[in-house]
């Protein structure tokens, strides 16, 4: 606890007369100049509660005090306390601007500069307690947002993990749509960008968008749940084996809900949306749920264009390619669904990018082959 | 002869001093300290070398100590002084207003010294 009070006055009878005003609380050292001040500020620096100042003094004045102080960064950290028979309002500014905490005026009254004493100290002292503490609450709350920063990637790292396991489940049974998903999380990502830019209603975020992204590898993870007979017969489904295929999204999103507190919410809603309605419509003709217009969420949106424009351009084993001019128009066209109007802008915007997506992807293709 | 009989005596102000050193007591400590204090005769040695910024240090000074002992006309003929030289330069009436700060100087001065010779 701070309690020397270090009292500052060439005429000796004044120091010792603040001396016996104060000396029953606080430890009252005197000093006969402004060099001798400077000296005890020195060596006891934060043992001085407070230092009261006169003003006119030899050789070194009580403004060359103040300089100095702060100077030394010491004005605001000890309270001054100006006690001065300086009659001017000038010299009171001044005194002000130099930061100092209160100007008394001689003659002083006993009770008054124990009171005012009193106060600046208290005052000081609480500043300093608030700032120690916040100081402290500081740290702890970088130390916990750090900790949090860190947890955080790691979640993210996880999210990515389970998603990119799960596809690979998918890949693996799926005979023909090995590099299908890789293909359709590229065509994801394009749209979504357009998304992004060009209609703020939907609220997509550059990190909304990376999850959609990610989220969209888990499209078809419902097919592990279909039959080998339907899923990877080679000739044209009956209409019964078509219903069961369909239910590739409903099993698939039955999948994903059982998983739900593994990952992230928003990877486990995006991922939940894209599984089981990008096979949505936008006239309400698409299926599991009929669902119609922006009732499809946009993730589920953006991925079915992408799903279908991929098989569009991809050769299977029951149709060849088609071109990419092709592929544009039947999409564009409404001969592969029906998609929103935004979303069609967005997909007219990115089809240089598409395209040459396709291209970078075809020569892979032969390259491996 | 009481503190308040030396006040009389040397044109000071009891009540004021009184109100704020409260006892008659430390009231005559301090005019003791004034007593053997040196800022007159430091004073006067700045006049005689024409050092008008000492004379305005220890002017203001002696005022500083009037004002807190009630010294009321000492008080106001030193603060005068302070004023005429304040920037370090004598006015025409800076000699005359030495005079009569050492004239009531002289009164408070020899009040003391009846206080304290009793």
């Amino acid at each position: 606890m701070r309690n020397k009070v270090l009292v500052v006055d060439d005429v000796e009878m004044n120091r010792d007369m603040l001396e016996e005003i104060l000396e029953d609380e606080y430890e009252v050292i005197q000093a006969d100049g402004g060099k001798k001040a400077l000296e005890l500020l020195d060596s006891m620096k934060q043992g001085i509660a407070v230092v009261l100042l006169d003003l006119m003094m030899p050789e070194v004045d009580g403004y060359a005090v103040l300089t100095e102080m702060k100077e030394r960064g010491l004005i605001g950290k000890i309270p001054v306390l100006v006690i001065s028979s300086e009659q001017s309002v000038s010299a009171e500014g001044k005194c002000f601007d130099y930061g100092v905490s209160d100007f008394i005026r001689k003659p002083f009254e006993t009770s008054l500069i124990k009171r005012r004493v009193k106060n600046i100290v208290d005052l000081f002292q609480y500043k300093e307690h608030l700032e120690d503490k916040v100081a402290m609450q500081t740290k702890t709350l970088r130390d916990q947002n750090r900790l949090l920063q860190i947890q955080a990637e790691k979640l993210q790292k996880s999210n990515t993990e389970i998603i990119d396991i799960l596809g690979n489940v998918v890949e693996g049974r799926n005979m023909e749509s090995g590099e299908h998903i890789k293909r359709v999380k590229g065509f994801t990502k394009l749209l979504a960008k357009q998304v992004l830019a060009n209609y703020p209603e939907y609220g997509l975020t550059e990190e909304k968008a990376a999850v959609i992204v990610a989220a969209s590898a888990l499209h078809d993870i419902g097919k592990i749940a279909i039959p080998d007979r339907i899923l990877l017969k080679p000739g044209k489904l009956t209409a019964e084996e078509f219903e069961e295929m369909k239910t590739h999204t409903t099993k698939g999103s039955d999948i994903l809900n059982n998983i739900k507190g593994v990952w992230d919410d928003t990877y486990g809603e995006y991922c939940y949306e894209i599984c089981r309605h990008h096979h949505e419509r936008y006239d309400g003709r698409g299926y599991p749920d009929r669902l119609v217009g922006d009732q499809i969420p946009i993730s589920a949106q953006i991925v079915s264009v992408a799903d279908v424009y991929d098989a569009l351009v991809s050769e299977r084993v029951y149709k060849n390619a088609f071109t990419i001019d092709q592929a544009f128009n039947m999409i564009v066209n409404g001969e592969c669904g029906t998609f929103s109007p935004k979303i069609m802008d967005c997909f007219r915007k990115a089809r240089p990018e598409f395209e040459e997506m396709v291209r970078i992807n075809r020569q892979k293709l032969h390259e491996t082959a | 002869m009481t503190v308040q009989e030396c006040y009389d005596l040397m044109g000071a102000s009891y009540s004021d001093v009184i109100s704020r050193l409260l006892t008659d007591e430390r009231v005559k400590k301090y005019l003791i300290k004034f007593q053997n204090n040196n800022v007159m005769e430091s004073l006067t040695t700045a006049v005689q070398e024409k050092d008008y910024e000492q004379v305005f240090l220890h002017s203001h000074n002696l005022k500083g100590i009037c004002l807190n002992l009630g010294l009321t006309e000492l008080g106001h003929s030193s603060s005068e002084l302070c004023e005429s030289v304040r920037g370090g330069e004598a006015r025409q009436d800076t000699a005359p207003l030495f005079e009569q700060v050492q004239k009531d100087y002289e009164r408070v001065s020899s009040a003391i010294r009846q206080l304290t010779d009793e």
